[in-house]
Formats: structure tokens, C-alpha cells, sequence
């Protein structure tokens, strides 16, 4: 009966801590986003630096993309590691991460993160579409196949991801792939000219 | 009033600039500026500023490339390699840091190492650099001398060594020497013949793994009978390399005369510029004989083993143009049969080196000629005595296959 009377009473005096740490950040969230709206990341950092606490994931994402913003991108890429660190299966911290990674050129530290983020959401369209990305600008087109397939069955007639899953085709060899889905690109953007490059080489 | 105010004002301007090198406020006033100073092709400053910034926690692919290409502009090949390599550690693909790296590596002599670098490299850039990797044979050197001695015991020997350099894929690489000694002395004639052998293997992040093995093969001829005698060393030796030092450690085991025995070998090298054209540094042997075994040879003189010596061998070595070197050594010693240099040069004279003081220079001809030359003078001790001096003179040319 003590124990659960100490329990309670730390628990209020624990929610009370945390209403207080909330009050002080929510007109720190509005003022900074008011600033960024205004294009001023850097002035939109300050009100966000005068309440923080590196246990705050909030706060952390939200200065990891301010300072994204105001190109101080190893101050990004530290502020988002802790909210990796805070929120281990964040998706948004680990896409956010790789902004400042790649921005930094650091894309074994990009690719670390889009591979972490399969693990946990192996049908991750965006990130499945970007490792296809990577792997094809490295030529190695069987890789980037596996990882455009996935997208493109997820979304069948995604613009992005069909016509790389069709370059993809067409580098690998399997022409009459690719000419279908050059075709299917035409489809929902008749004019695009990459899709008609690719169906010119074809022929 | 205006005198204060002004004089506030000039403090202030002092203590808010803290100096050139140091502007660092953020990222990316430390990203701008660099990238600036890159752009402009600024080694001079880049290379501070870039340095400050590395001190204020800022690491990442592009500085570390910029630093890289920096040190490589103004010449310091070991410098810009470590940067290059950290700048792989953030992109391990980025073909312009490999080619950058593989460079730094081979203009700051580490062939073994830039070789095995290229085993990584994509398709593309082994085709380009293919010239680079160049022909299984390295080189071929051919050398010969005299040895004069200060004594009317000793006639003038006559020494010729022929060398092979090649490689064995990218990992593997050797080096060959055959050698002839040839004296008259009045305790004899030496005629002595010579086979050594060094293997290196590049390992991962700057290690370097050379065993050897030198097989010698002496026939003395004295009071009208021949003594043949053959002996072996066997050595290993470890060399870890850093930006402004190599530092190596090995040991040879020695079956040359008298007892078997142990020489350990720590080499030191400092590149004060980060260049390879210019180094100072020293070896230190520790030698010691296997006390329990029986005397083996017909040509010896001693009976007794000799306790743990020590001896060392520093040097500077310096290449004021790109074509001409030039090299002095200092060799201090106390004790007999001692092998240096991972087992390259034996001491199997009946007679103690107690010191030798070498000058070389070198200079390359063309791209595939050069030519040497060595001077030694050498004090010689016989029987712990006599003393007497050897002037050493030898040339040699070395051929680089393109």
C-alpha cells in the first residue's frame, strides 16, 4: 500500500515535469515554425537551442531538419543520430538522417541507413525506389532490378520507379521488357522524353 | 570618451577574431569557406583551415577529400593518402578518391600497397590506371664494387650482384638477388655465392608483411684444401605505416658461422615534410647467440658466444628533385656475424664490423634508366686486435620495364 502511494505520487510528480518541459516547448515548436516559414532557418533554430534537451526526439528531429535547412549539415546529421538514438525503429529520423549524409557526400553512412530502414519496413517504397537509384548510378543494374521490381508492383503505374524499372530492363538486356514498359511510361506522360529515348534505342 | 569607445571597439574586433584558420562558427561557414578555398585551388590555406576544422569535430567525405587533394597538390603524397583513405571511409566507391589514393600511394613510394589497392577498384578505373599497375617485372638492377682494404692482409675483393623485382598479382610482390664475393686473403681465398629472396605482402591499413630467406654458399680455400660451408637466414619482418612514419619491427634467424643466431631488428622512419623525398631515422639490432650449440664452422675463430649486443644504423635520405637521391647511414656495432636489413646483408667475416658509414646517390636517367653509386668506409677488428678499414666502392644501373 506504501509502495503504491510512493508509485502515484512519483508518477504525478513525473507528469508534472513533463507538462512543464511541454509548456516551454510548444511556443518554442510555433515560433520556430512561424520562422521557417519566413525562410529563416537559422533564426528558427534559436527559440528551438533555449528549451533543449537531448532526450527530447522532438526536439531533435526538428533541429536536425532546421539546421538541414540552414546548410550547417553536420550539426543536422548530429541532431538527427540522437533522435535515432532516442527512437531506434524511427522511419521519418532515418530519412531525415540522409539528407545531411548525403549532402555531406558520407553515402556509405546513407546506404547504412536506407538498409536499417528495410529491415524494418522491407516494403518501403521510398527507400526501395533510392537503393535502386544507388545501385544503377554504380551499374550494378541486377541489384537495382530487385529493388525497382518491388516498387513497381507495389505501385504499377508509379511514374518514377516504372521508368527506371524500364532503363533497368533495357540495361540488363531484356529489351522487349523494356519496351512495354517504356511504353506504359507513355502512357501516363506521353511526352516524356527519356521514356522515348529508351524506346529509340530499342528500335 | 570617443578615444575609449574606439579602443573598446579594437579589443573587441581582437578577441571576436580569433585568427586565420580558425572562422569555424558552424558547419556550414567551415563547408563554404573550404569548398572556397578549394575551388580557388588555396592548398596553402586549405590545408590549415581544413586541419582546424578535422580539431573541431568536423569530419566528413567531402573535407576529408578536399584536405586530400590539397596535401597531393603540394606534394605530401603520404599526407594526402591518410586523407584520401578517411574519405573512403565515408564513400567506399567514389572512384575519384580510389584514383586520388592509388596516386598518393605510388608517388610516395608504397607500390606494394597501391597495388593492392587497385584489387578493389571497379572496371572502369583498373582500365585507366591499367598503365599504372604496369608489367610483372619491376625492375632489374645489376651492381658491382670493390672492397680496398687498409691492410697488406687483405687483397681487394670483387663483388657483383644481380636483381629481380616483379610481381605475383596484386598481392605478392618479390624481390630476388644473386650475389658473388670474391677475396684473397692470407688466411685464404673466399669465394662465396649468394641467393636472397624477399616476399611482401601488403595487408589491410598500412601493414606490410616481408619474410626473406638468404641462402649462402662459401667455399674457402686454405693450405691447399677446399672448406665448403653453407648457411641460411630466415627473417620476417612487420612495417606499419603512417602519414609521417614507418615504423617496423622483425627478426632473422641466422645459421651463418660459429652458433645459431637471433638478431631482432625495430626500424624507425620520420617524414617531418609528409614527403617521401625526404626522411631521417634509425634500425636497432639486438643480437644474441644459441649458447647450447656446438660450433659449426671450419673457418671459425671464436670458441665463446658473444652476450646480447646492441647495435643501431641511423640515416638521412633525401631527393632534392625528383631524379636525383642522396642517402648517408651510419652502421655502430659490437659483435660479430650480425645480419641487417630483414636479412639482406650478412656480416660472415671472421672479423668484427665495428662500424661503417655509407654515402649513396642515385639518379634516374630516363623512365626506365638510372644509375648509383655507393661509397663505404668500414672499421674492421681482427681477433679483437688488430684494426684495419675497408673504403668500399660500388655502381650499379637499374632498368624499369614500362
Amino acid at each position: 500500500m506504501k509502495n503504491k502511494i510512493v508509485a502515484f505520487l512519483l508518477s504525478l510528480f513525473a507528469s508534472t515535469t513533463t507538462l512543464s518541459a511541454q509548456d516551454r516547448i510548444t511556443p518554442a515548436f510555433t515560433k520556430s515554425l512561424e520562422l521557417e516559414a519566413k525562410g529563416e532557418y537559422t533564426k528558427a533554430i534559436t527559440p528551438l537551442l533555449d528549451v533543449y534537451n537531448e532526450k527530447s526526439y522532438e526536439l531533435n528531429l526538428r533541429l536536425g531538419w532546421l539546421t538541414y535547412e540552414a546548410t550547417q549539415y553536420v550539426e543536422s546529421a548530429a541532431y538527427y543520430q540522437k533522435a535515432m538514438t532516442l527512437m531506434p525503429y524511427s522511419i521519418e529520423a532515418k530519412l531525415g538522417y540522409v539528407y545531411p549524409a548525403s549532402a555531406l557526400g558520407n553515402w556509405d553512412l546513407v546506404i547504412a541507413q536506407y538498409k536499417k530502414i528495410l529491415t524494418i519496413d522491407p516494403q518501403n517504397t521510398l527507400v526501395n525506389y533510392r537503393m535502386g537509384l544507388v545501385e544503377y548510378n554504380n551499374k550494378r543494374y541486377a541489384t537495382a532490378y530487385t529493388f525497382f521490381e518491388k516498387v513497381v508492383n507495389l505501385y504499377p503505374l508509379g511514374y518514377d520507379a516504372l521508368l527506371m524499372y524500364a532503363w533497368t530492363n533495357y540495361q540488363l538486356g531484356k529489351s522487349r521488357e523494356a519496351k512495354v514498359l517504356f511504353g506504359k511510361v507513355l502512357l501516363i506522360s506521353p511526352e516524356d522524353a527519356s521514356a522515348k529515348e529508351g524506346l529509340g534505342l530499342i528500335k | 570618451m570617443h578615444r575609449s569607445k574606439a579602443l573598446g571597439i579594437v579589443i573587441l574586433l581582437l578577441i571576436a577574431h580569433p585568427g586565420k584558420g580558425q572562422d569555424i562558427l558552424n558547419s556550414s561557414v567551415m563547408e563554404s569557406k573550404s569548398y572556397q578555398l578549394y575551388t580557388q585551388k588555396n592548398w596553402d590555406e586549405l590545408v590549415p583551415y581544413g586541419r582546424s576544422a578535422l580539431e573541431n569535430g568536423y569530419d566528413y567525405f567531402y573535407l576529408r577529400f578536399r584536405l586530400g587533394r590539397a596535401h597531393f597538390e603540394k606534394g605530401q603524397f603520404r599526407i594526402a593518402a591518410h586523407h584520401f583513405e578517411k574519405a573512403l571511409h565515408y564513400n567506399h566507391q567514389d572512384e575519384l578518391s580510389q584514383e586520388y589514393l592509388y596516386y598518393s600511394l605510388l608517388y610516395s613510394n608504397q607500390f606494394d600497397a597501391a597495388r593492392k589497392l587497385s584489387e578493389t577498384f571497379g572496371d572502369s578505373l583498373s582500365e585507366k590506371i591499367k598503365k599504372g599497375i604496369g608489367s610483372r617485372i619491376q625492375f632489374i638492377v645489376a651492381e658491382g664494387g670493390a672492397k680496398i682494404s687498409s691492410s697488406t692482409l687483405f687483397k681487394p675483393a670483387a663483388y657483383f650482384q644481380f636483381g629481380l623485382g616483379h610481381t605475383l598479382g596484386t598481392s605478392l610482390s618479390l624481390f630476388h638477388a644473386l650475389t658473388t664475393y670474391n677475396q684473397i686473403e692470407n688466411r685464404g681465398t673466399i669465394a662465396q655465392y649468394q641467393y636472397y629472396v624477399q616476399a611482401t605482402l601488403p595487408l589491410k591499413h598500412h601493414w606490410i608483411l616481408r619474410p626473406s630467406l638468404h641462402l649462402n654458399y662459401l667455399n674457402y680455400f686454405q693450405g691447399g684444401v677446399f672448406y665448403p660451408y653453407s648457411s641460411y637466414v630466415a627473417s620476417l619482418n612487420v612495417t606499419k605505416s603512417y602519414p609521417h612514419v614507418d615504423v617496423s619491427i622483425g627478426g632473422s634467424y641466422s645459421t651463418v658461422l660459429i652458433r645459431p643466431q637471433y638478431i631482432q631488428q625495430t626500424r624507425f622512419v620520420y617524414y617531418p615534410l609528409g614527403k617521401s623525398n625526404f626522411s631521417v631515422g634509425s634500425t636497432f639490432y639486438i643480437h644474441w647467440e644459441d649458447n647450447a650449440s656446438a660450433p659449426a664452422s671450419p673457418t671459425s675463430s671464436f670458441s665463446n658466444p658473444s652476450p646480447i649486443t646492441l647495435a643501431y644504423n641511423p640515416f638521412v635520405d633525401w631527393s632534392p628533385t625528383k631524379k636525383i637521391n642522396f642517402s648517408v647511414n651510419y652502421f655502430a656495432n659490437k659483435t660479430d656475424n650480425i645480419v641487417e636489413s630483414n636479412g639482406y646483408l650478412i656480416n660472415n667475416s671472421q672479423d668484427l664490423t665495428l662500424s661503417r658509414t655509407t654515402f649513396a646517390t642515385s639518379y634516374t636517367v630516363s623512365s626506365r634508366w638510372g644509375i648509383y653509386g655507393v661509397y663505404q668506409f668500414e672499421n674492421k677488428r681482427i681477433y679483437n686486435s688488430i684494426s684495419y678499414s675497408y673504403n668500399v666502392f660500388l655502381i650499379g644501373i637499374n632498368f624499369k620495364p614500362l
